[in-house]
C-alpha cells in the first residue's frame, strides 16, 4: 500500500457519490465541503490526515444509503410517476442503443432494410402529395365546374368530358347562379412569327377563361382576351417565338387546320406554369375566332361538341339543384345527335377534376396517375412487410442472446407489460434511425430516380408538417407492428426456465420459418414479375402490328391539294414503290362512325382512304376484294376487319349491307386485324371506306429498307419547296409507337429495381438469420469438427433446415408468382405475352443463387473457424 | 443513546429550530446537534443532506451558496415563514407528546 494522499482519497470518495443519479453537482459540492470541514476540525484536534479522513468518511455514511434517501426526495415530488417513467424510458433507450451497437450486423440489416422500405413509402408519400396538388392552385377551384355527360356505350354508362357546343351559353342564360362560362376547343395550327414557324396547339376559350383558371400573367392584361384579335401566350412560347424582342404587341400569324389564317397581337404572357398542373395552354385566343378557325362550326348546334365547357358559380352548392333541370338540354342534344344520345349531364369541380379524370373520357385534364395511385402503395406495403419480417425474424432469433437480460429483468420485478414496452421502445428507437436513413435514401436516390422514370416532379419538403405526421405514423406503426410479436413472444418465458438453461428457444421456431418463407415467396414473385416484364417487352416489340409499318413513311400536308402535289413529286423518287392518299391514317387519326342495321346500330372506327391504301400499308385481305380504282360505286363500299365481323356477328359478311349517314354501304372485303393503337389497347371493330378526294391530306409512301432514309429526306425537301410556310409534319410509320415502347421500358426498369430491392431485403434477412443460427451453434460445430466432420457434413447441418424451407417456399411461391404475373399482364395489356416456363425457371435460378450465396458464406465461416476458439468461447 | 427512530423523527424540528436561531450550513448544523445532545444523538452525517433538501423542496427552508474570502464556499440554509409555522406546529406536537408521557409517568400505580 502506498503513501496516503488526502486529495486523491477525497476525489475517490466523491467518485463513489457521483455515480448515483440522485445527486446533482450542487449536492456533491455541498458534501465535499462538509467532508473537508470535518477533516479540518479533526486535524486541528490532533488526528493525522489519514485517520481524520477515515473518521470523517465513516461518520458521513455510505453513499448508497444517502443516495437512497435522496431518491425519496425525488419520489415524493409531485411528478414522481412522470419522472419514474422518463427514467425507465431512458434506461430502455440506453439498453436499445447498447444492444444495437453490440450487434452491428443485425442492426445494419434491420435498419437498412427498414430504411429502404421507409424510403419507398416516402416516394409514395411525395407522389400522393404531388398528385393532391395538381391543378389546385386556381383560386376558384371549388366554384368552377366541368360539364360532363354520360353516354350509354354498349350497355355501360361512360362519362365524357366533352360537351355540346351551345350548352355553355345556355347555362349563363338559364341559371342566374352561373355568372360565367368558358368553352374550350383546341386547334392544331401553324404559328408563325417573323423568325419562327411551328405546328402548335392553339386553344380557343371564352374571355372568362382566365378569370376561372387563375394563371397569373407576367406581362399584359388578362382582359385583353376580350379582343378577338389578341393572343395570350405561355412563358415557354414567349421564349420560343420572341427570344430577342419584347413579345407584347408583336404579331403572330396563325394558320388554322382548316387552312384559314389570321394575324393576332400578343396581349399577354402567362407566368411559367406550376409543374403541378394538367390544364394549361400554349396559345389562347377568343372563342369568337371560331368563325375563322372552323367556318362551318355552328355554335348553336347541339350535335357539335367542344373539348370542354366550364361554368363558374357564385355559390357552388347550387350545383346539385342544377343537374335536376337539365332535361331540356338533354332533349335538344338527343334530337341533334341521335347517334350519340346523352343520358345525363353532370358536373365535376375543378378541385376534384384531377382525381376523377381517370374515369372521364376525352377529358382535357387527362390523368396518367390512376394506376400509379393504386400500384405504388401496394409496392411500398410489400417492401414494408419484407422489412418488418426481417426485423421480426432477427429479433426473435437474437433474443437467444438476451434471455439472461430478460430473466434478470423479470426477477427484479419487471412485469410482462414492462418487458413488452421495453422491446417496443427499442424497436421504435431503431425505426427512428431507419427513418432518418430512409429520408436520406428517398431524397438522394429514390426520388431522383423516380423523377427520371416518370417525369413527375416529386419532392420531399422537410418543412411539410404532414410529412412529419406521416413519418411519425410510419415509425409508430412499423415499430409496433414489427416489434409486438417478438416482444410478446420473448417476454413470455419464465425466468426460472431461462436460468435453468432448460429453455430451447428460437432455433426451431415455426413462426420464424413461416415468416422467412413468406419473404422468400414475396421475393420470388418480385423476381418473376421483373423477368416477365422484361420478356413481355421483347414480346411486345416483336408482336406484329398487322400491317407493314417498317417500310412506310407518311406526311400530313396542309391541305388536299398540297397532298396531291407532294404525292406527284414523290412519285419521281426511285425509292418509292407505291403511294397512297388518305383522310385518316393508322396511328394518327380515325373517324367514329355509327352504322345502322335494320334492327340495331353500332359505333365503329372508320378510316377514309384511297384505293391504294391497303396495298401500301401491307394490310392483307382475308376474303372479298380490295377497292376497284376509278369506279364511282366503290364510294358505297367498305372493307371491314375481322374483329368487326366477330363482334357484330356478321355471319355472311360479304353479303351484308348497312346504312351510315343516310347512305347505304355494302361490305366488299374482310381484312386481317391490325393494330391502330399501341398494345395496351385491344383491336376495335374497324372499317375502311373511300374518302372524298378533297379531304385527303395524308400522303403515305411505300419504300424499301435501303432507300427508306433517303426517301424520308426527299419528302422533307419537297415539303420545303411546296410549303415553305409550314413546318414539316411527317414521320416514319414506325416512330408512331416510340412513346409506347418508352413507357414499356420505364416499367421494365421500375420492376427490375423493385426486384433488386426485394432480393436485397430477403437476402439480408436470410443472412442475418443464418448468421445468428451459426453463432448460437458455435460449440456444436466445434465439437463436430473436432470429431472429424467433413465439409459435406457441416454444410448440410447448416443448410438443411433452410433447404427444406426454401423448397417449400418455391413450391408455394412459383405458382403464386405465375398467377401474379398472368394477372398483371392481363390487366395491363390487351394482348399479354403467353406465359412461358422460362421466366419462372430464371426466377428460381436467381433465387437459388442468392440463397446459396448467403448460406455458403456462413458455411465457409464454419469451415474456416478454429474449433479450439469455438470451444473456449462459451 | 437515543434510538434511531426517535432521532429520525426529531430531525425536522431540530433542524428548523437551529435555523431559527440563525442561518447555518450542513456541517455546522450536525456539529451543533452533536454538541447539544452530548453525542447522544447518533447521526450518519450524510443523511442530513437529503433531509435538508427535502425541507427545501417543501418550502420550509431556503438555501444560498455563500462565498467568503477566507473560507470555502458554503451552502447556507435559512428558515422561511412557512418553516417557522411548521416549527410552531412541531413544538405543539412534541409538547403534547411530552405532556402525555409526563402524565403517564407521574401516575402512581393503583395496585401493588
Amino acid at each position: 500500500m502506498g503513501k496516503f494522499e488526502l486529495e486523491k482519497s477525497i476525489q475517490s470518495w466523491l467518485k463513489g457519490f457521483r455515480k448515483h443519479r440522485a445527486f446533482d453537482d450542487g449536492h456533491l459540492q455541498e458534501m465535499e465541503v462538509h467532508l473537508r470541514d470535518h477533516i479540518d476540525d479533526l486535524t486541528a484536534d490532533g488526528y493525522n490526515p489519514e485517520d481524520a479522513f477515515r473518521k470523517a468518511t465513516a461518520s458521513f455514511g455510505e453513499s448508497d444509503k444517502v443516495a437512497r434517501e435522496e431518491y425519496w426526495n425525488h419520489e415524493r415530488g409531485p411528478s414522481i410517476r412522470k419522472w419514474l417513467f422518463a427514467a425507465m424510458l431512458k434506461n430502455y433507450y440506453r439498453t436499445s442503443l447498447r444492444t444495437m451497437l453490440r450487434n452491428p450486423l443485425t442492426t445494419f440489416i434491420n435498419v437498412f432494410g427498414l430504411a429502404v422500405a421507409i424510403g419507398s413509402t416516402m416516394v409514395v408519400y411525395s407522389f400522393y402529395e404531388y398528385d393532391q396538388r395538381i391543378d389546385q392552385f386556381h383560386e376558384h377551384k371549388h366554384e368552377v365546374f366541368l360539364v360532363t355527360n354520360y353516354v350509354n356505350r354498349d350497355g355501360t354508362l361512360a362519362q365524357y368530358g366533352t360537351s355540346p357546343a351551345p350548352i355553355g351559353e345556355r347555362f349563363t342564360n338559364d341559371f342566374p347562379g352561373v355568372y360565367s362560362m368558358t368553352r374550350v376547343l383546341d386547334d392544331r395550327a401553324v404559328v408563325k412569327s417573323d423568325e419562327e414557324v411551328y405546328h402548335e396547339s392553339v386553344r380557343l376559350v371564352d374571355p372568362d377563361f382566365l378569370e376561372m383558371f387563375t394563371f397569373p400573367l407576367s406581362r399584359g392584361d388578362r382582359k385583353s382576351l376580350r379582343d378577338p384579335n389578341t393572343i395570350i401566350i405561355s412563358a415557354d412560347m414567349a421564349e420560343k417565338y420572341f427570344a430577342h424582342v419584347d413579345p407584347i404587341g408583336q404579331e403572330l400569324k396563325v394558320i388554322f387546320s382548316s387552312g384559314t389564317s389570321k394575324t393576332f397581337q400578343v396581349g399577354g404572357i402567362a407566368e411559367e406554369f406550376p409543374l403541378e398542373r394538367t390544364i394549361s395552354f400554349d396559345f389562347l385566343i377568343n372563342f369568337e375566332n371560331i368563325v375563322t378557325v372552323a367556318p362551318d362550326f355552328n355554335v348553336d348546334d347541339w350535335g357539335i361538341e367542344v373539348a370542354a365547357t366550364f361554368i363558374h358559380l357564385s355559390d357552388p352548392s347550387e350545383i346539385n339543384d342544377m343537374s335536376q333541370l337539365l332535361s331540356g338540354y338533354q332533349e335538344a342534344q338527343r334530337q341533334a345527335n341521335p347517334d350519340w344520345p346523352v343520358e345525363a349531364f353532370n358536373f365535376v369541380s375543378l378541385a376534384e377534376l384531377h382525381q376523377r379524370s381517370g374515369f372521364i373520357e376525352k377529358d382535357i385534364s387527362h390523368d396518367y396517375n390512376a394506376e400509379a395511385r393504386l400500384g405504388m402503395p401496394i409496392i411500398a406495403g410489400l417492401m414494408m412487410i419484407l422489412a418488418c419480417l426481417n426485423y421480426i425474424n432477427i429479433a426473435m432469433t437474437s433474443a437467444v442472446k438476451r434471455l439472461k437480460e430478460i430473466g434478470l429483468r423479470k426477477v427484479i420485478g419487471a412485469n410482462r407489460g414492462q418487458l413488452v414496452l421495453q422491446f417496443l421502445s427499442e424497436n421504435v428507437v431503431m425505426t427512428l434511425f431507419a427513418l432518418a436513413l430512409g429520408l436520406i435514401l428517398a431524397m438522394a436516390i429514390f426520388i431522383p430516380w423516380f423523377i427520371d422514370l416518370s417525369g413527375d416532379p416529386l419532392k420531399l419538403n422537410l418543412l411539410d408538417p404532414y410529412l412529419w405526421l406521416f413519418s411519425a405514423a410510419i415509425v409508430l406503426l412499423t415499430g409496433i407492428v414489427s416489434g409486438l410479436y417478438p416482444a410478446i413472444y420473448i417476454s413470455r418465458y419464465q425466468s426460472v426456465q431461462i436460468f435453468d438453461g432448460r429453455l430451447r428457444f428460437g432455433k426451431k421456431s415455426l413462426v420464424t420459418k413461416l415468416f422467412l418463407g413468406l419473404q422468400l415467396i414475396i421475393t420470388c414473385s418480385s423476381i418473376t414479375c421483373a423477368i416477365i416484364f422484361t420478356q413481355n417487352n421483347e414480346f411486345q416489340h416483336s408482336r406484329p402490328w398487322g400491317y407493314d409499318q417498317e417500310l412506310a413513311v407518311y406526311a400530313q400536308a396542309p391541305d388536299a391539294k398540297g397532298a396531291r402535289q407532294l404525292q406527284t413529286a414523290m412519285l419521281q423518287s426511285a425509292g418509292v414503290t407505291n403511294t397512297t392518299l388518305s383522310k385518316n391514317h393508322i396511328g394518327t387519326s380515325y373517324e367514329n362512325a355509327i352504322i345502322h342495321f335494320p334492327d340495331r346500330e353500332y359505333e365503329v372506327e372508320l378510316l377514309e382512304v384511297d384505293d391504294q391504301y391497303l396495298s401500301v400499308m401491307g394490310i392483307s385481305l382475308k376474303s372479298g376484294r380490295d377497292f376497284l380504282p376509278d369506279v364511282a360505286s366503290e364510294r358505297q363500299s367498305v372493307i371491314v376487319n375481322e374483329t368487326m365481323v366477330d363482334r357484330l356477328a356478321l355471319n355472311d359478311a360479304l353479303a351484308t349491307q348497312f346504312e351510315m349517314n343516310g347512305t347505304k354501304y355494302k361490305i366488299i372485303g374482310v381484312m386481317e386485324d391490325f393494330h391502330s393503337y399501341n398494345f395496351f389497347y385491344g383491336i376495335e371493330p374497324m372499317m375502311i371506306a373511300l374518302a372524298a378526294p378533297e379531304t385527303m391530306q395524308f400522303v403515305t409512301l411505300k419504300t424499301n429498307a435501303i432507300n427508306r432514309a433517303s426517301v424520308y429526306e426527299e419528302l422533307q425537301d419537297h415539303w420545303l419547296e411546296l410549303f415553305p410556310e409550314t413546318p414539316f409534319q411527317g414521320a416514319y410509320q414506325e416512330d408512331t409507337w416510340t412513346g409506347f415502347f418508352d413507357q414499356l421500358y420505364s416499367a421494365e426498369r421500375f420492376y427490375k429495381a423493385l426486384a433488386i430491392i426485394a432480393i436485397m431485403l430477403a437476402g439480408m434477412g436470410l443472412y442475418g438469420l443464418v448468421t445468428l443460427n451459426v453463432t448460437s451453434r458455435v460449440r456444436e460445430f466445434s465439437i463436430r469438427k473436432v470429431l472429424g466432420a467433413g465439409v459435406g457434413h457441416l454444410a448440410s447441418s447448416v443448410g438443411n433446415q433452410y433447404l427444406v424451407l426454401f423448397l417449400v417456399s418455391l413450391i408455394i411461391g412459383v405458382p403464386f408468382s405465375y398467377w401474379i404475373g398472368v394477372a398483371a399482364m392481363e390487366m395491363l395489356f390487351a394482348y399479354p405475352m403467353p406465359m412461358t416456363v422460362s421466366g419462372l425457371v430464371l426466377a428460381v435460378v436467381i433465387m437459388i443463387f442468392v440463397v446459396l450465396l448467403v448460406v455458403s458464406t456462413q458455411i465457409r465461416n464454419v469451415l474456416k473457424s478454429n474449433p479450439v476458439t469455438g470451444l473456449r468461447a462459451e | 443513546m437515543i434510538s434511531k427512530n426517535l432521532t429520525a423523527a426529531s430531525t425536522k424540528p431540530i433542524i428548523l429550530a437551529i435555523l431559527k436561531q440563525g442561518n447555518s450550513y450542513g456541517y455546522l448544523i450536525i456539529k451543533k446537534i452533536k454538541e447539544l445532545s452530548d453525542g447522544q444523538m447518533q447521526y450518519t452525517d450524510g443523511m442530513l443532506y437529503p433531509v435538508l433538501h427535502r425541507l427545501e423542496k417543501e418550502g420550509l427552508i431556503t438555501s444560498n451558496w455563500t462565498m467568503t474570502n477566507e473560507t470555502r464556499p458554503r451552502k447556507y440554509y435559512a428558515i422561511t415563514e412557512l418553516g417557522k409555522a411548521a416549527l410552531n406546529e412541531e413544538q405543539l406536537q412534541w409538547a403534547k407528546v411530552t405532556s402525555v408521557l409526563d402524565s403517564l409517568w407521574n401516575v402512581q400505580p393503583t395496585t401493588k
